[in-house]
């Protein structure tokens, strides 16, 4: 009896808990995000779509091409973006930052950011400081987490809000 | 302390002395009442209004000035200027100098009669002629200079003026022979050649301001000077509060904090000359992201993909051009604006639709202004704004009735076929109609040849034009000048004749506007008073001088005066059959609707039924004429826009050619040494697109370590309005205050350089120096020291030589020598610590 709820606290775990403790693999490139940051360019400048849609999204080869087309820096992974060009091939990211794909959570960049006014690091941690891809998201998503500063601002926290 | 006589008086002496010293100033001020109709007490008499056109600047803002005309006298006096309510661009409202022209008018110091000089040159001696006595000595001169084959030898230089006052003198000299008709309005050569290579059209750029939703301004004082002052900021009212639920975003890139930046959402700071290189950066992007308008892109424009000319070689297009060399990050280096401002600005204007950017003289006046004209411009046409709504167009002229061929006889012939004295379509100012800033460099060498007599009508280059600001004594070289000015100012004081001119308050003219948002526009000015002295209106001058020559010169200019010749004009208004005599919104807006229905119902069924409403009225347009065809907008070689732009290359290299390229030409490749001549740096298919030429400044960085910039308040016009005190008591909106003239610096900077706000400082350039109040503002580059534009005249008047100074004194001769543009911005200086 106690082992199997052990296995079934186990697979409970992993059932659930996979969720709150994404596992990343290696990021295609090993990102500096405090050299970027340093030189000027805000979030949404790579996250395109922050202020404007539900999903922020990651930065495509285009956008990186932008600046680094030729080389600029002494880094070698700077290569490796005129390499995927060459070759043709898009960047896939390791995405870290989701919510729990059971949870059927809808979740919009677009209000919180243009019209909460929150700030990226609130949410999404110090990944300004980074300066290689952590290996799992600074911040863990639980519903606590959402329903502390929704209740805090009082914002809606119905159910129907945002599990949809 | 007893107090003795002596050393009372002793006192008061030395006070008495001090105060009368330091009054000067202050007893100037006091005078100012003189300069108004206050001088002129209007007696009781019948309130009168007169339709009428400003002249204080290139604005063309109907007027309405009022006038009471003495019971007991039947004097008419002019009392007030306001806006006109029926003229489409001032719309009932006026600004500062619109209301200041009575000062013109009644300028105390407006010179009276004809003068004959009766010292040395700039001696301030004059006497007093008639104008049979005046007129008979100017014919005289003229025709021996055309007896002797010199005809080639009379240069006019004209200012800012439009419609049939330039026509006139231009058909003068074209009958007389000589093909030296030189423009000080240079400024706008760059904004001419935009329209004729990216669009193969002879008018000037115009703007849809009002119905923008996003604008991108580049160097451009809107709510300062500009084309047209009270237009701009109309319009900026409008984009900004004039439709429920509509607020149009604006941007503005300069390297000062200027009233347009300050009021505008974002100010952008930029290194002076850069803004071609910006431009090209939100091209980038807007590229690189696919943001473009690719329906407009594919179907009308040419030169964005590569493409193959008709002997096979392949040719860079735009987007090649703009991938490979303009990526944000190397702009970002050259500009100064940061990486994310670029790529964030990009996105916004490309998002935003309709989206416009425009480019003033903080772009043009560079020695790579035609180029950043061409990158700003190539924004539009990446996103769908050229010839749209709330996009760029060509601004239309109004249908006046041409005048009659002139029939040349053989001197004039002769004298045509001579080179021109300044330098249009060499080299030196290979794409340009007329360099005045290339004419001072040809009175010091005497090359092509030395001038022989002078015009001088409504310019006044001693002040305004660098080359001849620093060294009048170059009218020394001209043996023979006659001004038609009516203000003794700085080049007139060189001359042997003045024929006074009436001022704009009393004489006939037409209007033609400029640069609006592409309807013609024509108001028509007339006098509201009696001409209040002994001028004479300039185109009556030219007509009896022409026929006092008599023979072919005389036969070109068949018309009694010139109210005969305006008529004439206007009545191929009358006779084109479309538009209408300004009047209410509510009626523009009825014929607007029959003209969208086909139908034209005129107002009028004489020409004379005609002449007297537009006369009550202040003048005619058509609001009819919308953005156009895009077969009539676009006459380039290719039929579209061209990003390519296929003229260029027989302009650069060919420069006294200067008619279009036939449809489908091939551009072939230009010269290296015509290149090199001309001071461009790009090579090979470049030369073709907007690119960016690094910009050439006059001064060695580590001896002059900042760059001059130089700006228009909104109520100092140069030249016209120097003696008008009203003016010079209006502050610039900036830091400083009135009746005195100041350089603006970088806190910073200033710190480094050990100066504190309100010092006297020396500007010192290359080319000379100049003396200033330094004002302190975090409202400037750090890298740039800018001085507002219009004190500090030497002559003019008792106001206007009461304060200032005159910056063009440092301005060096840098230019835009593919344009033919002077480079007004290109003078690098030090500042110290007077």
């Amino acid at each position: 009896m106690r082992r199997g709820a052990v296995m079934l606290a186990g697979a409970l775990f992993l059932l659930f808990g996979w969720a709150a403790t994404a596992v990343a693999g290696e990021q295609p490139i090993a990102f500096n995000h405090k050299a970027h940051v340093s030189k000027g360019l805000d979030c949404a400048i790579c996250h395109r779509y922050v202020r404007e849609q539900a999903f922020a999204s990651l930065p495509t080869l285009q956008t990186c091409l932008m600046c680094h087309a030729a080389k600029i820096s002494q880094n070698p992974e700077e290569g490796k973006i005129r390499e995927f060009a060459a070759k043709n091939e898009p960047l896939r990211w390791v995405r870290l930052y989701r919510l729990a794909p059971n949870a059927a959570a809808y979740f919009s960049h677009r209000r919180h950011v243009t019209l909460g006014k929150i700030e990226c690091a609130t949410c999404h941690g110090p990944m300004a400081e980074r300066t290689t891809p952590p290996l799992k998201a600074l911040v863990s998503f639980s519903m606590d987490f959402c329903l502390d500063c929704h209740q805090q601002k009082q914002i809606t926290t119905a159910c129907v809000a945002c599990h949809r | 302390m007893k107090l003795s006589r002596r050393s009372f008086l002793g006192w008061s002496g030395a006070v008495a002395t001090a105060l009368a010293a330091g009054c000067q100033r202050l007893r100037t001020v006091a005078d100012v009442g003189e300069a108004t109709y206050e001088a002129e007490v209007p007696p009781q008499g019948l309130e009168g209004w007169v339709a009428s056109v400003c002249q204080q600047c290139t604005g063309g803002c109907g007027i309405l000035v009022r006038t009471i005309t003495g019971i007991e006298d039947g004097k008419k006096r002019a009392v007030k200027i306001e806006g006109n309510p029926y003229h489409p661009i001032s719309r009932g409202t006026l600004c500062p100098k619109g209301v200041a022209g009575l000062q013109a008018l009644y300028d105390p110091d407006r010179i009276k009669g004809p003068l004959k000089r009766s010292g040395p040159r700039g001696s301030g001696q004059w006497v007093s002629i008639g104008w049979d006595e005046a007129l008979a000595m100017t014919a005289d001169r003229l025709r021996d200079l055309r007896a002797r084959g010199d005809a080639h030898t009379l240069v006019a230089i004209a200012g800012q003026v439009r419609g049939l006052m330039p026509a006139l003198l231009q058909r003068f000299l074209g009958a007389y022979g000589s093909p030296n008709y030189v423009s000080t309005a240079s400024g706008c050569e760059t904004s001419r050649q935009l329209m004729r290579f990216t669009q193969g059209l002879d008018e000037p750029i115009a703007y849809d301001l009002e119905r923008a939703s996003y604008v991108l301004a580049f160097g451009a004082g809107l709510l300062e000077a500009g084309w047209s002052p009270v237009r701009q900021v109309r319009a900026f009212a409008h984009l900004r509060q004039g439709t429920p639920g509509r607020r149009a975003r604006v941007v503005h890139v300069d390297p000062r904090l200027s009233v347009s930046a300050a009021k505008a959402d974002e100010w952008v700071p930029i290194r002076p000359g850069t803004d071609g290189a910006l431009a090209l950066g939100i091209a980038h992007v807007i590229v690189s992201e696919g943001l473009y308008d690719k329906a407009f892109v594919d179907e009308r424009t040419f030169g964005f993909e590569d493409w193959r000319d008709a002997a096979g070689p392949a040719r860079l297009g735009f987007k090649s051009l703009v991938l490979a060399e303009y990526r944000p990050e190397a702009m970002a280096a050259i500009t100064g604006v940061p990486i994310a401002t670029i790529v964030r600005v990009a996105r916004e204007f490309a998002a935003a639709r309709p989206a416009l950017a425009l480019g003033g003289s903080g772009a043009s006046l560079h020695s790579n202004g035609l180029y950043n004209r061409l990158a700003i411009q190539a924004l539009n046409a990446l996103v769908g704004s050229v010839e749209a709504p709330g996009g760029t167009t060509a601004q239309r002229r109004p249908p006046v009735a041409p005048m009659p061929p002139v029939r040349r006889d053989a001197v004039a012939g002769r004298g045509l076929a001579m080179p021109r004295l300044d330098g249009a379509g060499t080299d030196r100012a290979a794409l340009a109609a007329s360099a005045v800033h290339v004419l001072s460099e040809g009175l010091r060498t005497g090359k092509p040849y030395p001038p022989g007599a002078l015009l001088l009508y409504y310019a006044n280059p001693a002040y305004s034009s660098p080359g001849f600001a620093r060294a009048p004594e170059l009218f020394e070289q001209i043996p023979f000048i006659v001004s038609f000015s009516p203000f003794m100012d700085e080049t007139t004081r060189h001359a042997d004749l003045v024929l006074p001119d009436h001022t704009y308050l009393e004489r006939w003219q037409d209007d033609p506007v400029e640069a609006v948002w592409g309807s013609p526009v024509l108001g028509l000015r007339q006098p509201a008073v009696e001409p209040r002295h002994q001028t004479r209106h300039t185109g009556d001058v030219i007509i009896q001088l022409a026929r006092a020559l008599g023979g072919a010169v005389a036969e070109a200019f068949p018309w009694k005066d010139f109210p005969d010749l305006l008529r004439a004009a206007f009545q191929g208004v009358a006779e084109a059959r479309r538009g209408l005599i300004m009047t209410t919104p509510f009626e523009e807006a009825r014929q607007r609707r029959q003209a969208e229905a086909g139908f034209w119902i005129p107002s009028y069924k004489t020409f004379d039924e005609f002449w007297s409403q537009i006369a009550e009225r202040g003048g005619w347009w058509d609001p009819a004429d919308l953005p156009r065809d895009p077969t009539e907008a676009f006459r380039t070689p290719s039929g579209k826009y061209e990003f390519f732009c296929l003229g260029l290359g027989l302009g650069l290299e060919h420069p006294a050619r200067r008619a279009p390229a036939r449809r489908g030409a091939d551009p072939g490749t230009i010269p290296e040494a015509a290149l090199t001549a001309l001071g461009v740096a790009a090579r090979g298919d470049k030369v073709f697109l907007p690119h960016y030429e690094p910009p050439r400044f006059t001064g060695d960085p580590k001896e002059f370590p900042l760059h001059l910039i130089t700006y228009k308040p909104m109520a100092l016009m140069g030249s016209r309005t120097a003696n008008q005190p009203w003016l010079a008591e209006i502050p610039a909106g900036g830091p400083a205050g009135a009746w005195e003239a100041w350089v603006e610096i970088n806190p910073e900077t200033a710190h480094r350089l050990g100066l504190h706000d309100r010092d006297s400082v020396w500007v010192e350039s290359p080319a000379g120096k100049v003396r200033l109040r330094a004002r302190l503002t975090a409202g400037v580059h750090p890298d740039v020291a800018a001085v507002p534009y219009g004190g500090g005249h030497e002559a003019g008047g008792r106001w206007a030589e009461a304060w200032g100074a005159n910056p063009n004194r440092v301005v060096a001769d840098e230019s835009d020598r593919a344009a033919g543009a002077p480079a007004l911005m290109a003078t690098r200086v030090r500042i110290t610590k007077v």
